[in-house]
């Protein structure tokens, strides 16, 4: 099917939580100046790690409301962000509490997150109460008191999507991706998905992602990912840079409402961006390096321009994946260079994960809303921490300072572990 | 013309055995028996038998062996299950000149599981920097217990891992999607690459499911969350296993090759069954581990026909099968006889044995795989068995 003849999906609501501020405004205007979000850790004593910064949600408590207040229960930081996003992109989009929502059986929920980590301390707990198991001998563990059912509910993936579900009583389709950090990107496009196809008409979409805690940020140090710049976190994040050395871990959520293009017109709703291309792959590679020659990166956006029935040269703007490691960095710009050819030398491409670190899970929604404010403001966010220019990485990265431009469509590329990419492109209404 | 999803490889592991032929007539096998759990001693667990797979064997689909170590239990089944799906298609897994498209350009998609508690993995961690009654120690943490931490072990949590291995091994660089909406997953994945090959972003893709909760972490919660049967491991020779208060685990893998209909007659494969139409629908929101055989009526009428033949969910769980029967009308095909109840994998397990006996036994006509997940939807896809 051709683009002219298929539905259009509009974007009327926009949410996020990230480590720059608890909405989109806030988030926004710390893009914009270049504001720096990563911290040495606050959450927990992080000074005997190897790694000891991170970019986390300025606050203890995520402040938010569940529509269903039973469902609270089954909350925890992650769902809570997950929750406050959602509700902020539902308000903008009109559908905040006490409004009408939409037809639930053509309303659906489509979610990227991962599975719930166990808090070291229940897996210490557990570990005592099976010992006698781990250690061989048995005993009796009949009654498994010890095991609390809430325990694993928050394990499961699509437990976020469930309560969304619940919360707005969405009956359509119901979406959990898991492709680690292009999780959200996915549940994006799937969601634009559903509504072409005709599944629904309107779709909760973004992701949620909450990894920093003690095992995840250890375990990410083990693998050589993590900069470990302690002393200087404002410096640590800094794509396509130089002297770049692993990215920094963040937290966040991310929503926003897509809807087909008649029915946001046909109930006067404000139409924020068009979701006009959606692209994936895999890179058939290795575990945790990216191809050197960018193949799949440019597979996932030659795809998503296809779809958008595009040019190269209409794009004028991509937020890049670009999470500050040796190997993403220069492996997205070489599959850039590769996708749009010569126009690449006329593109604009940032990280704001220079800022606000990596969200993991979230990121492709997150920077999904800020290539719809880029359209929107005319602005492109910068990359932070641009110093010194890496002879690999040779593209316009934007360095630190946010620049006014006419953006038609922009990319937001998302790059997993495992090898997973997703490209979305918005345009401009 | 528009494209048209077919069928044409099937590949499955699972407590039944290995491969197509394992599972033929698996609804049928009232003499399938779980076995003493083998992953750990759960001789005084309320659930101490499961279907479980003696061992999976996923070496002759992988570029390199030693890759072994950083597969989990339900890599390794669904890699396995992967390679006998493309040899079912009568595609050579490991010789990319003789796929029918490059395997660059062929698609992946997957319906993955949840990782419950790595009890076994990181508890020694745990447990070395905390004691009984005191929290964890962070500075010994990041001291001498890290050296105890598996240094993949953070990836082990990602749930699209799987996926990853496969398209490493396998060469596949097409759109890639993980799932994870637990037992509705492989369903979930099968519409995706039906969409997907409809939309031409592939020809080809492989479509699976794989999970494995038969570890200690995996029982005690399903006990626990009252979703596994109370079973010793005597009761599972003896009893009628067709009456029992909840599911007996299983683990398992299921793939799929689905192909554009034109490239699968223009390669001479045999076609196994027509993709049609792929529901899923969200639960009312009672609680989160309940059953709406409601939802479960509603995506199964969207996609049915008269006549069609239904797999169902609720297996070895009497109160289960009969709320479905009420709900579905009864006559519902239940493969999870000798499969068990293998989460993520479930739907497309189910379906997967249902069709290689459908064909097996020369059935022409309309099957409809349906599955459900605790706290999640409820999926159906229909087939139109061809072969």
């Amino acid at each position: 099917m051709g683009t002219a003849d298929r539905r259009r999906i509009a974007v009327t609501g926009l949410g996020v939580v990230t480590p720059l501020g608890l909405n989109v405004a806030t988030t926004w205007d710390g893009l914009i100046n270049a504001r720096n979000a990563i911290q040495r850790i606050r959450s927990f004593d992080a000074s005997g790690f190897p790694v000891q910064i991170a970019a986390e949600v300025p606050v203890a408590e995520i402040p938010c409301e569940y529509r269903v207040p039973k469902l609270r229960k089954y909350g925890d930081r992650k769902i809570d962000m997950a929750v406050r996003a959602a509700e902020e992109a539902l308000c903008q989009a009109g559908f905040g509490p006490g409004a009408d929502l939409p037809d639930p059986a053509r309303f659906g929920v489509s979610v990227g997150t991962e599975a719930g980590r166990p808090l070291l301390q229940n897996v210490a707990r557990q570990y005592y109460e099976f010992k006698d198991y781990l250690a061989g001998g048995g005993s009796s563990t009949e009654k498994l008191h010890h095991v609390d059912p809430l325990d694993f509910i928050r394990t499961m993936p699509h437990l976020t999507a469930t309560l969304l579900g619940i919360a707005v009583n969405a009956r359509g389709p119901s979406l959990t991706c898991s492709t680690a950090c292009t999780s959200s990107a996915q549940a994006l496009g799937e969601a634009a998905l559903c509504i072409r196809r005709g599944r629904a008409d309107v779709m909760l979409a973004g992701g949620t992602d909450a990894l920093v805690e003690a095992f995840m940020v250890t375990g990410f140090a083990l693998l050589g990912a993590l900069s470990s710049r302690n002393d200087e976190p404002e410096r640590a994040s800094r794509p396509f840079e130089r002297d770049r050395d692993g990215f920094v871990l963040g937290e966040g959520a991310g929503f926003v409402i897509l809807e087909e293009w008649e029915h946001a017109r046909a109930r006067g709703a404000e139409i924020l961006a068009e979701l006009s291309g959606y692209g994936c792959s895999s890179n058939a590679y290795r575990i945790t390096d990216s191809p050197p020659d960018g193949r799949g990166a440019c597979q996932s956006m030659a795809w998503a321009l296809r779809d958008a029935g595009l040019n190269t040269s209409d794009v004028g703007y991509i937020n890049a994946h670009g999470t500050s490691t040796q190997m993403n960095d220069s492996s997205e710009t070489r599959g850039i260079r590769k996708a749009f050819g010569s126009h690449a030398d006329d593109l604009a491409v940032s990280s704001t994960k220079s800022m606000m670190g990596h969200l993991v899970a979230a990121c492709g929604v997150v920077e999904s809303v800020v290539c719809i404010q880029a359209i929107r403001e005319g602005i492109i966010p910068p990359t932070r921490n641009y110093e010194n220019a890496d002879p690999v990485c040779d593209l316009d990265y934007v360095p630190n300072e946010a620049r006014r431009a006419d953006v038609r469509y922009a990319m937001s590329n998302s790059f997993g572990f495992g090898g997973s990419n997703g490209s979305l492109i918005f345009g401009r209404v | 013309m528009a494209r048209r999803a077919v069928i044409t490889g099937i590949g499955l592991v699972s407590g039944a055995g290995v491969g197509r032929e394992a599972h033929i007539g698996c609804a049928d096998r009232l003499d399938a028996r779980p076995t003493a759990l083998a992953l750990f001693d759960g001789s005084t667990m309320p659930v101490q038998a499961a279907f479980q797979v003696s061992r999976p064997r996923p070496a002759p689909f992988m570029k390199r062996r030693k890759d072994l170590k950083l597969m989990s239990r339900d890599a390794q089944l669904a890699l396995q299950a992967a390679g006998l799906a493309l040899t079912d298609a009568l595609i050579a897994p490991m010789d990319p000149d003789a796929w029918p498209i490059p395997p660059e350009e062929a698609g992946l998609f997957m319906g993955v599981g949840l990782e419950p508690g790595n009890i076994t993995e990181l508890g020694y961690v745990a447990a070395d920097c905390s004691s009984a009654h005191h929290g964890i120690d962070l500075h010994r943490l990041g001291g001498s217990s890290i050296d105890l931490i598996p240094p993949l072990s953070a990836l082990k949590t990602l749930p699209n891992m799987a996926l990853a291995h496969i398209s490493i091994n396998l060469g596949m660089m097409g759109p890639g999607e993980a799932l994870s909406p637990w037992g509705t997953a492989g369903i979930a994945a099968l519409g995706v690459a039906v969409e997907s090959i409809e939309r031409g972003e592939c020809e080809m893709a492989l479509v699976g499911a794989s999970d494995s909760d038969v570890d200690l972490g995996g029982v005690s919660t399903h006990a626990r969350l009252g979703l596994a049967a109370r079973l010793t491991a005597a009761q599972a020779q003896s009893s009628d296993l067709w009456s029992l208060d909840g599911f007996v685990l299983g683990e398992g893998a299921a793939f799929l090759v689905v192909e554009d209909e034109a490239l699968a007659l223009r390669r001479g494969a045999h076609i196994v069954a027509r993709v049609g139409a792929v529901a899923s629908r969200t639960q009312s929101g009672a609680a989160l581990a309940a059953f709406d055989a409601g939802c479960l009526r509603t995506v199964v009428n969207q996609v049915r026909a008269g006549g069609d033949l239904v797999t169902g969910v609720g297996g070895h769980w009497a109160a289960w099968r009969a709320a479905e029967a009420e709900a579905l009308g009864g006559d519902l095909l239940y493969p999870s006889r000798a499969t068990g109840w293998c989460a993520a994998a479930s739907g497309l397990l189910d379906l997967g044995a249902a069709l290689a006996t459908a064909c097996d036994r020369g059935y022409h006509g309309g099957l409809v795989g349906a599955a459900w997940s605790p706290g999640g939807d409820c999926a159906a896809v229909r087939c139109e068995v061809m072969e």
